[in-house]
């Protein structure tokens, strides 16, 4: 039977998540070997920047790349053909950007690499063919910028 | 997107290509600071590329380095040489690549003297090759470009989705050049791998000449082009040759364990982590020891020999095999202080 791990979020929540699973997280996996599996048991991580509803979905992510082998590439032209990402991850980024922003944070903060890749291509991807005032409107930005 | 810090920007503009690239410099000023004080402004500490040197002395190593400097090395003693080569000659044919922060390494291409400054095409190169004077980079946004390696100039631009391997070919022909007399003028084809699909193609307007549809599933390793055949390594059958240019099946091998393999004058040639090139008869052919230095960036390394171009990757770099016979640069800088040596195995035959 596998082991689980107490993980708790910014918002207090606490989630029981399977060792190996947790352990896509760069930074609970250097944690774990910290403290040392059977302390472990006991002890809860605690993550203060992830919040409950984003370690839902980074979670989500890391248990179906766990469980599935790498998904085959888009076949067709899509607008995101020319950055690869599978359908399933693309499916599972359909969020506000907000929400896209908080998962980027977190896998940066977790060191998820494979999350990190894909949520920063996909926001490369709004970018893409973009002029940069349609950039600025799409993610509201500021110019803050004198032309040389 | 104001909330994302600087290192997370850099991921995020790593994945765009040129164009993309700069208009997201104008933005705002901080996208423009972040973008181009890592890829332009940085671009003088480039810390290792290839180089396309056919026309340089082959016993000479040479790199741009440091503020565009030009720096050769005796590729026997490391010792420090009088480059043979033209700064510009250099910067016309290299393709370039980067360390971005602490992410993945991109490579960068700069296309040709006149367009440095003016446009640099930011793209992560997958695949180089190189065969006399034309040079075939893909990159990972599909684009492929084919570049005239003296000049840099960029002779044809296409789009090809899928591609792993690219093998160029030289078949035939010569003609007569009105103003130099006569040469040697080939036409070059090169293969694209796709799912399980090979393509043979003409390099001149990308017609496709033939395929050859491998068994759905099978799993495509590697393909080597020795004239007259093309060899095809798959996981299932082995090693197959296929004649050209009527792409008529040959013969089959099976081999096992191989992870890598050149095929030179018709022998099939197994590269082993040892750092060892062997026959198909596990006789060891060659071996070549670049004296420890730290190159963990070099994913590709594109070299070129009298008799056949030679891309070695990061693997092969790191398990130590060269060929004797051919130019390999390496552009990581810590190696201007280090000595380059070679170590001739027992029995090594150039003839690979």
């Amino acid at each position: 039977m596998s082991k689980i791990i107490k993980l708790q979020t910014s918002d207090g929540e606490i989630f029981d998540v399977d060792v190996e699973v947790a352990t896509c997280s760069g930074l609970i996996k250097t944690m774990l070997e910290v403290l040392g599996m059977d302390e472990s048991d006991k002890e809860i991580v605690s993550l203060p920047n992830v919040s409950s509803a984003i370690l839902k979905k980074v979670l989500e992510w890391t248990k179906y790349h766990k469980d599935n082998a790498p998904p085959p590439e888009l076949d067709e032209p899509t607008d995101i053909s020319s950055l690869e990402i599978c359908s399933w991850d693309y499916n599972f980024l359909k969020v506000d950007q907000g929400t896209l922003f908080e998962i980027i944070l977190a896998a940066n903060y977790l060191d998820i690499k494979g999350l990190l890749v894909v949520t920063c291509k996909t926001v490369a991807n709004m970018i893409k063919g973009k002029s940069p005032e349609n950039i600025r409107k799409t993610f509201n930005i500021k110019s803050g910028f004198t032309p040389a | 997107m104001d909330n994302l810090p600087n290192e997370i920007l850099q991921k995020i503009f790593s994945f765009l290509s040129g164009p993309s690239l700069f208009y997201a410099g104008m933005v705002s000023a901080r996208w423009r600071s972040i973008i181009y004080g890592f890829y332009l402004k940085e671009s003088a500490m480039i810390n290792w590329k290839a180089i396309a040197l056919e026309f340089m002395d082959p016993n000479i190593l040479s790199e741009p380095i440091q503020e565009y400097s030009v720096t050769a090395f005796n590729m026997i003693t490391g010792e420090k040489e009088e480059p043979v080569t033209s700064y510009d000659k250099l910067v016309s044919n290299a393709i370039w690549r980067k360390n971005l922060s602490s992410y993945e390494p991109r490579q960068t291409s700069f296309l040709g003297d006149e367009d440095i400054g003016k446009h640099i095409n930011i793209t992560e190169i997958s695949i180089i090759v190189n065969s006399g004077d034309i040079l075939l980079t893909h990159c990972h946004d599909k684009e492929s470009l084919t570049m005239n390696t003296l000049t840099g100039k960029v002779l044809k631009k296409t789009n090809q989705k899928n591609i792993t391997h690219i093998e160029l070919v030289n078949l035939y022909s010569r003609q007569v050049d009105i103003c130099g007399g006569i040469y040697s003028k080939h036409d070059h084809f090169f293969l694209l791998v796709r799912n399980g699909l090979i393509k043979f193609m003409r390099m001149k307007d990308f017609a496709t000449i033939g395929l050859i549809e491998l068994y759905h599933g099978l799993q495509l390793k590697n393909i080597c082009y020795d004239k007259p055949f093309l060899y095809v390594y798959d996981g299932h059958y082995g090693v197959t040759s296929f004649s050209l240019p009527s792409l008529q099946r040959c013969k089959r091998e099976s081999v096992d364990g191989l992870d890598s393999f050149k095929v030179t004058n018709g022998t099939l040639c197994y590269i082993e982590d040892s750092g060892k090139y062997y026959s198909a008869e596990k006789q060891v052919k060659f071996s070549y020891t670049l004296q420890p230095f730290s190159i963990n960036m070099v994913h590709y390394i594109t070299a070129v020999c009298e008799k056949s171009p030679l891309n070695l990757e990061e693997e092969h770099f790191n398990s130590k095999i060269f060929r004797t016979d051919c130019v390999c640069l390496s552009g990581n800088r810590s190696l201007e202080n280090r000595k380059i040596k070679r170590r001739k195995s027992s029995s090594e035959d150039c003839s690979c």
